[in-house]
């Protein structure tokens, strides 16, 4: 290890290696973690994206003996010690594979802002384009030869508002499957299905041809880019590639049981990702910004995502892959402990939770707490940064690996503030 | 040095820059000259005639050429010259609206986004009249940066020509706010970026957060009650600072003083426009020539991003043509040819690839933009290209459409990730361009019994890539069976052979 170390700073300009020792102390603590980390590593994860805000304090963080509380009664769970909300039974049955940081804290309390900082772990910054978690994934886990692309984005609310790849190569590029999804029918690939298959392969074939005479005469990253954005789409067009996204291939009772909603269906497409290997799939579920009538609109979408994340729990256990897939269930901040006059919650970012399920080291963790009011953070505040650098950590990636960015400057994936929550890495 | 400023207000041009000539192809051969020295580790033949007029089309009026445009330039070797050529397309209304779609994209980009996407139009359409008036690209910023909050007649709108309405997009796409307007300013139109300095001082950066509240208090409005009130003594105030600013430029001038009543400027963004359209503004000029250059060449001359390596050649390039652009009058149209009609620019480059730390501004392959790519498709099929006065609303929604699926108006911006080479090969644009029922060029090859298979195929080839079949197309058509001499199914195999040609990466760049 040292050696390694050494070596590393050896190699570095004076400059960089200055920099970088001032920053050895998140150094070390993710080389101790590092350590520490079980086997077996986390090899794709599902990002479950409460799109608008959920009110964290009504679902995963209750406050039962506060007026703050709101009607919400608190279940237990498989796990002593770890109590959710009331409309979570399904989630219950499995909290000995679920974790819940209840101790995230930030301070972007606008949702443009909050939305770009709990996606890419960065506040905005004129003129950086920073890519996704879920890009970052995908140029760091994605086969070049895979045949679905490395990050799927499914029912994001508006594009280009989220899922982007940022300054990164267009192969880390979201596909997006049902943008704007007004119901399941729309969870489908624009344009995946080819139009005339039966001139296809001739066409196909002397495409292949063209292109790589065209290359060979002498071609520079563009070309090369295109030639590689046509051959991605082809082999997406393969037919078994195709039925990756058939949801009607799947059993009614299995369709049934993660509910018949966009984001229900949108979990088992998930799943059946999954089972492709890709690396990073999101599924959003909008609707979180609750100033009006928060308890009435968050007991449904609760109830919707409690199906949807139940099942996939189960799916990912019984096909023996929960170990390996990390699923995050998070939105952009939290919501004011103190219920304003319209029976709603306003934004709260100062303490909001998250909760994660799967990987190898969600075993029941509770992991810190909030005041009993609800409005400040009591113990082991995590941040954003902290929270993509233990996603990366658990995939084996270097959180603290430099891009080039659009602005010709390093940028590391995780801020270089960025500590481990130690609890989720073994 | 306030007074410094108030000079060169009222002196048009600065001297110094005489020694360049008054001719266009002066400054081609100054530019040319500079290049020249580090052209030598690189091949710098020029490329070939079919090459030139699809690279100048491209760029200069938005599209590729008709198939009878590429073979007349290619047959006139002796009567058209690549500069009557140049001259021809970029005095087009085409080149106009194709620049105009440049100087909106450069200006307010936001314009291509929601929600301020609905600004678009008018402003394009506004900048191309402008642009076919001959009018000075300094002047129409003027106009863009100074037009009145208050309504419009039309006989106050479009200056000495046009019948259109100036467009309100710089408000209106900055939600009225002063300091949204001097952030697009300065970064759009001088390329000066002061937005990091909004919330706080910066410890690397070149600019204060007071500077950026000098700058936005240009744009404060008055209000009625303020009518006589001096622009000099509007003020802004510093959000949680406690202060109020008065309007300064960033450079560190005070632009007027209050005793100049002659220049009768009365809003702070008239000041603020003035000194933009200055000759002698130091930032406008190469602003815009270096991003029309990187329009181009795929990269601009010069960037100010740190680690760049300093190319001092580059440098003087960039130099050279933003003080010949003001001496022109800063017209946009002789930019464009000057541009065009450099060594360069017409530099044979499918050599071995470069590398990013390459000196020498090698024009590397670029994408077709949006734009470029919908017209082009329509080009090669046979159809007119759209033109938004005459066209059906169906059209127009269809190129809409088809905008939003392939966003980049910038050649620079330009991607393709896997949605969109979806879209490219199973899309309805493109299905409906292969079907030879309505692909006007297929069907009318389809129905030319004199013509023969290859005299078919030549003609896609010099409508789709604007060249006639290599040996080696002809072996791979060849073996692929697209040459099979079968009337019956001659339709179809030419729609196939049209899909996969406008698939191809050659169809999609600009070489």
């Amino acid at each position: 290890m040292l050696q390694g170390i050494s070596r590393r700073l050896f190699g570095m300009s004076l400059a960089a290696a200055s920099s970088s020792m001032m920053l050895q102390g998140s150094w070390l603590r993710s080389l101790s973690a590092a350590e520490k980390t079980s086997d077996t590593k986390v090899k794709r994860v599902i990002l479950l994206w409460l799109h608008g805000g959920p009110a964290t304090i009504d679902l995963w963080d209750l406050k039962p003996e506060h007026d703050n509380g709101g009607p919400f009664k608190e279940i237990a769970t498989k796990t002593p010690g770890m109590r959710i909300s009331e409309h979570f039974p399904g989630l219950a049955k499995w909290s000995d594979h679920c974790a819940i940081v209840r101790s995230m804290t930030s301070r972007e309390g606008d949702h443009g802002r909050a939305v770009h900082l709990a996606r890419t772990g960065y506040i905005p910054q004129a003129g950086i384009d920073f890519p996704d978690l879920g890009a970052l994934v995908a140029q760091e886990q994605a086969q070049s030869e895979a045949p679905l692309p490395g990050f799927i984005s499914i029912a994001p609310p508006q594009r280009p508002a989220i899922a982007s790849r940022g300054f990164l190569d267009t192969a880390a590029s979201p596909l997006v499957v049902g943008e704007m999804a007004k119901s399941v029918d729309d969870l489908v690939v624009r344009d995946l299905e080819q139009r005339s298959p039966l001139g296809q392969s001739r066409r196909v074939d002397l495409l292949g041809q063209m292109n790589e005479h065209f290359l060979a005469q002498g071609s520079d990253r563009k070309a090369i880019e295109l030639a590689a954005a046509t051959q991605r789409a082809l082999r997406m067009m393969h037919p078994d590639v195709v039925a990756a996204f058939d949801l009607e291939r799947e059993k009614d009772s299995v369709r049934d049981r993660y509910g018949r909603t966009i984001f229900g269906q949108g979990c088992l497409l998930a799943r059946r990702l999954a089972e492709r290997d890709v690396p990073f799939v999101e599924v959003s579920l909008g609707g979180w910004d609750t100033h009006y009538d928060n308890f009435g609109r968050v007991a449904g979408l609760s109830s919707q995502l409690d199906s949807g994340f139940a099942s996939l729990v189960q799916d990912l256990s019984e096909r023996g892959m929960l170990e390996e897939t990390l699923i995050l269930c998070q939105g952009e901040f939290g919501r004011t402990p103190k219920i304003n006059a319209n029976s709603g919650r306003d934004h709260w970012p100062k303490a909001w939770a998250v909760m994660a399920a799967g990987g190898p080291n969600c075993h029941g963790q509770v992991i810190g707490s909030t005041s009993k009011d609800g409005t400040v953070v009591e113990s082991k505040p995590y941040q954003v940064p902290d929270l993509i650098a233990t996603v990366c950590a658990s995939m084996g990636i270097d959180p603290m690996k430099q891009n080039d960015s659009n602005v010709n400057r390093p940028i590391r994936i995780a801020d270089p503030s960025a500590g481990l929550i130690e609890e989720l890495v073994g | 040095m306030q007074r410094v400023f108030l000079v060169c207000l009222l002196s048009a041009i600065p001297s110094g820059v005489s020694a360049l000539g008054d001719q266009p192809e002066g400054v081609v051969q100054e530019v040319n000259r500079q290049l020249a020295q580090l052209l030598e580790s690189n091949h710098h033949e020029l490329a070939d005639r079919t090459t030139f007029l699809r690279r100048a089309s491209l760029d200069l009026i938005g599209r590729i050429p008709t198939a009878a445009e590429a073979r007349a330039f290619v047959a006139s070797e002796d009567t058209e010259t690549r500069e009557q050529a140049i001259r021809r397309l970029s005095r087009s209304p085409a080149a106009a609206k194709h620049l105009a779609t440049f100087v909106r994209t450069l200006w307010f980009p936001q314009t291509s986004v929601a929600p301020y996407e609905y600004l678009a139009g008018d402003t394009e359409a506004w900048i191309a009249d402008q642009l076919n008036h001959d009018r000075p690209l300094n002047e129409i910023a003027q106009q863009l940066i100074s037009v009145s909050y208050a309504p419009q007649t039309s006989e106050q709108s479009g200056g000495p020509m046009g019948s259109l309405t100036t467009p309100k997009t710089l408000i209106e796409a900055n939600d009225h706010r002063p300091e949204r307007m001097a952030a697009n300013a300065t970064s759009s139109f001088l390329g000066v970026d002061l937005s990091c300095a909004q919330c706080h001082d910066h410890p690397f950066d070149a600019y204060s957060q007071e500077q950026f509240w000098q700058t936005a208090a240009f744009f404060v409005p008055k209000s009625r009650f303020e009518e006589n009130r001096p622009w000099y003594e509007i003020e802004i105030k510093i959000p949680d600072a406690g202060k109020s600013v008065a309007p300064v430029l960033f450079t560190g001038d005070l632009p007027l003083e209050s005793e100049s009543p002659d220049l009768q400027l009365t809003s702070g963004r008239e000041v603020f426009a003035t000194w933009v359209g200055q000759a002698n503004n130091p930032f406008f000029a190469r602003r815009t020539v270096n991003q029309l250059w990187a329009e181009y060449f795929g990269a601009p001359l010069v960037t100010r991003q740190p680690d760049q390596i300093a190319s001092p050649v580059r440098e003087q390039a960039l130099e050279i043509l933003a003080e010949a652009w003001v001496e022109h009058q800063f017209d946009l149209r002789w930019l464009a040819e000057t541009i065009v009609s450099t060594d360069a620019y017409q530099i044979h480059h499918r050599g071995p690839a470069t590398t990013a730390t390459d000196p020498f501004p090698y024009m590397t392959t670029r994408g077709l933009t949006g734009p470029q790519l919908y017209d082009s498709l329509n080009i090669a099929a046979g159809k007119p290209p759209i033109r938004g006065d005459l066209d059906s609303a169906e059209q127009l929604h269809d190129r809409q459409a088809f905008l939003e699926m392939f966003p980049a108006y910038r050649s620079v911006d330009v991607e393709r990730c896997v949605t969109q080479a979806l879209s490219l090969m199973n899309g309805e644009k493109i299905a409906r361009l292969s079907d030879p029922n309505s692909n006007p060029l297929v069907r009318g090859l389809a129905a030319a019994p004199f013509l023969t298979e290859r005299e078919c195929v030549e003609s896609l080839f010099w409508s789709t890539l604007n060249r006639p079949p290599g040996e080696p197309d002809w072996q791979q058509l060849r073996v692929a069976g697209y040459l099979e001499d079968d009337p019956a199914t001659r339709a179809q195999r030419l729609g196939d052979l049209f899909w996969v040609l406008v698939n191809s990466v050659e169809f999609n760049t600009n070489h």
